[in-house]
């Protein structure tokens, strides 16, 4: 997204919850944090202390309360880990009857560390992530999707990995669900050569925020629909940003009919050759240092590599 | 085995990161240490790097035989230059899987087909191969001295898993986050006839459990328990459990998690690292099984 296009979208976005600011201030206690129009020095001042969870939501009402209990209870035991915590819900204008269920929790739990924001017109994923890693009051964002769900006592593991690290990325298991079933792992490995083939990282994981801005945050190109994650991690690696594996489940990813991830095996292959295009020069190409690393806050490195 | 003899510990040469070739390794230095209390001069070598002559009045341990006749390139090359060999014993560690057999049949005119871990497999040998024998894992000088302390260092990470990536893993790891504790670790492993590969580096695995409380792996079977990563679980400090097996008398080998969560609640992890220490020192050490075996030949 150009600049200009991000304030565009941003001014609308203020808009928005500048009316729901109206709203929500009627029931006299809710906190619903102001979004300013964007200003790129503020993308390298955000506060290190802490993490900031953030639900991007559109239609998933039926999963929401589960993806917002875990990231609560996440940002509970982030507090007790000696991290600041947040969670941000955007809801990226659904029609299902989110926005009404997110104004009933915040009425129900009082809790100031919620902040939600509601978008008028809808953003699509890639960029309601960019304006989720934007209003981050945390440098270390945990993008956790609205059907999926946290394995809160993990968070913290995470937190210390990427603030010990210095990684742009750190990712660790997803306790693949069907039907509340266990069904396999995703991002389950260290990054590899194969990631010039296939996707091994997805997006539910720990960024830094202000590193991922910086290099223009996802891509928002429809020819990459369902694809944005895997561009991601190819364009960190192009630019040898450092990305670091944890040997521990970070969340539970629930498999549904008809997710984005099935929509995506189902559709044709036109995105693959515009990322092999930009990307596939990379993969014969060898990096002076490994794709990724292997990081336990309670052991340390685990590649072989060096600290 | 007159004692003066000279002893050849023979692993996989290579790159390490070959499936099988780490453990080989690691289960190679473990023999060269116990090697060196029956024989001083024992000496390893890499199978790709074998001596061109002098092996006449040599026992060669060769460790993984299928792996190393692998890597060395030239296969028959590679036995032949071994037939000269003054003994040859093949040194297995594993399941009774084709992988074992193939062993059996690479190491057929071999003199000792030595079956390293605590359960005795020659039932599945089916009267071919080599003669053989099973190596109580018995730990090395180093490890006994190891395991004379507990340690006392802080371990944070409550379990780790280590585990091929099936769907019944998956579903164990599941109940362990559920029922035991959510903040395990998961040790992947690449599972794969030549072995398993773990994802981990090398060296790394060790220094994660020395950090852990427990270290569960799946029963690879009735005819096989992990004595390797038992062994290198208590010297690490971390209590050793196998799930799944149903019958036996292992120590610390539980049917289900419900079992393992009850022997928590009521032991505790300290007092299942006793246990299998105290199984572990229970039939002498690896040198002095190795000297029995050799002296069998």
């Amino acid at each position: 997204m150009s600049e200009r296009e991000l304030l565009e979208r941003l001014k609308s976005v203020e808009a928005a919850v500048a009316e729901d600011r109206r709203a929500l201030r009627s029931l006299g206690r809710i906190e619903v944090r102001t979004v300013r129009a964007p200003d790129l020095n503020e993308v390298h001042t955000k506060d290190p202390s802490g993490l900031t969870i953030f639900i991007p939501n559109w239609n998933h009402a039926p999963y929401l309360p589960r993806a917002l209990r875990s990231a609560l209870d996440a940002a509970e035991c982030l507090r007790e880990a000696g991290f600041g915590a947040e969670v941000i819900v955007a809801d990226d204008a659904s029609r299902d009857g989110s926005r009404k269920l997110l104004r009933s929790v915040e009425a129900l739990y009082e809790e100031p560390r919620l902040k939600t924001v509601f978008l008028e017109e809808n953003l699509g994923l890639p960029r309601l992530r960019n304006l989720g890693l934007a209003l981050a009051g945390f440098r270390y964002v945990c993008l956790l999707d609205a059907d999926n769900e946290l394995v809160p006592e993990n968070l913290p593991l995470f937190a210390r990995s990427i603030a010990q690290t210095g990684a742009t990325v750190v990712y660790g298991n997803l306790l693949e669900k069907r039907g509340g079933k266990p069904a396999g792992l995703r991002s389950r490995r260290p990054v590899n050569e194969r990631i010039f083939e296939r996707n091994q990282v997805d997006a539910f994981s720990v960024v830094d925020a202000e590193k991922l801005l910086t290099l223009g945050g996802y891509a928002s190109d429809p020819q990459l629909y369902g694809r944005e994650d895997w561009e991601m991690i190819l364009h960190l690696i192009a630019e040898e940003e450092k990305i670091v594996f944890v040997p521990a489940v970070l969340g539970h990813y629930h498999t549904l009919p008809l997710s984005m991830m099935e929509e995506t095996r189902t559709q044709r292959e036109e995105g693959l050759s515009h990322l092999r295009r930009v990307y596939s020069q990379n993969g014969p190409r060898r990096h002076a240092g490994p794709l990724c690393r292997i990081y336990h806050p309670d052991a340390g490195y685990l590649d072989g590599g060096q600290p | 085995m007159p004692t003066q003899e000279s002893i050849l510990v023979l692993h996989p040469g290579g790159p390490a990161d070959r499936p099988g070739v780490s453990v080989a390794r690691r289960l190679a230095r473990r023999l060269l240490s116990a090697a060196r209390e029956v024989s001083p001069s024992a000496s390893p070598a890499a199978s790709d790097d074998l001596p061109q002559s002098g092996l006449r009045d040599v026992t060669v341990l060769v460790v993984d035989p299928v792996l190393c006749a692998f890597a060395a390139g030239d296969r028959r090359a590679f036995l032949d230059r071994l037939s000269e060999a003054g003994r040859r014993v093949a040194i297995h560690h594993g399941p009774a899987d084709e992988r074992y057999r193939n062993q059996l049949r690479l190491a057929a005119d071999f003199d000792l087909f030595l079956d390293l871990g605590f359960v005795d497999k020659s039932p599945a040998r089916n009267g071919s191969g080599p003669r053989y024998r099973l190596l109580f894992d018995a730990p090395t000088a180093e490890e006994a001295q190891h395991l004379s302390a507990e340690s006392e260092g802080e371990r944070p990470i409550p379990w780790v898993l280590a585990a091929a990536e099936t769907p019944e893993n998956t579903a164990l790891l599941a109940e362990l986050m559920e029922s035991v504790d959510p903040r395990g670790s998961l040790c992947l492993l690449e599972h794969t006839p030549a072995g398993d590969r773990s994802v981990l580096g090398e060296g790394a695995e060790g220094r994660l459990l020395s950090r852990t409380g427990l270290c569960l792996w799946p029963s690879g079977g009735a005819d096989h328990f992990e004595s390797q990563r038992f062994a290198e679980a208590l010297v690490a400090g971390a209590a050793p459990c196998e799930l799944g097996r149903r019958s036996g008398d292992l120590p610390n080998a539980f049917g289900t998690v419900g079992e393992l969560k009850a022997s928590l609640e009521g032991e505790g992890a300290t007092v299942l690292w006793r246990r299998a220490r105290d199984f572990h020192l229970s039939r002498g050490t690896l040198a002095q099984n190795l000297r029995e075996a050799l002296e069998d030949v």
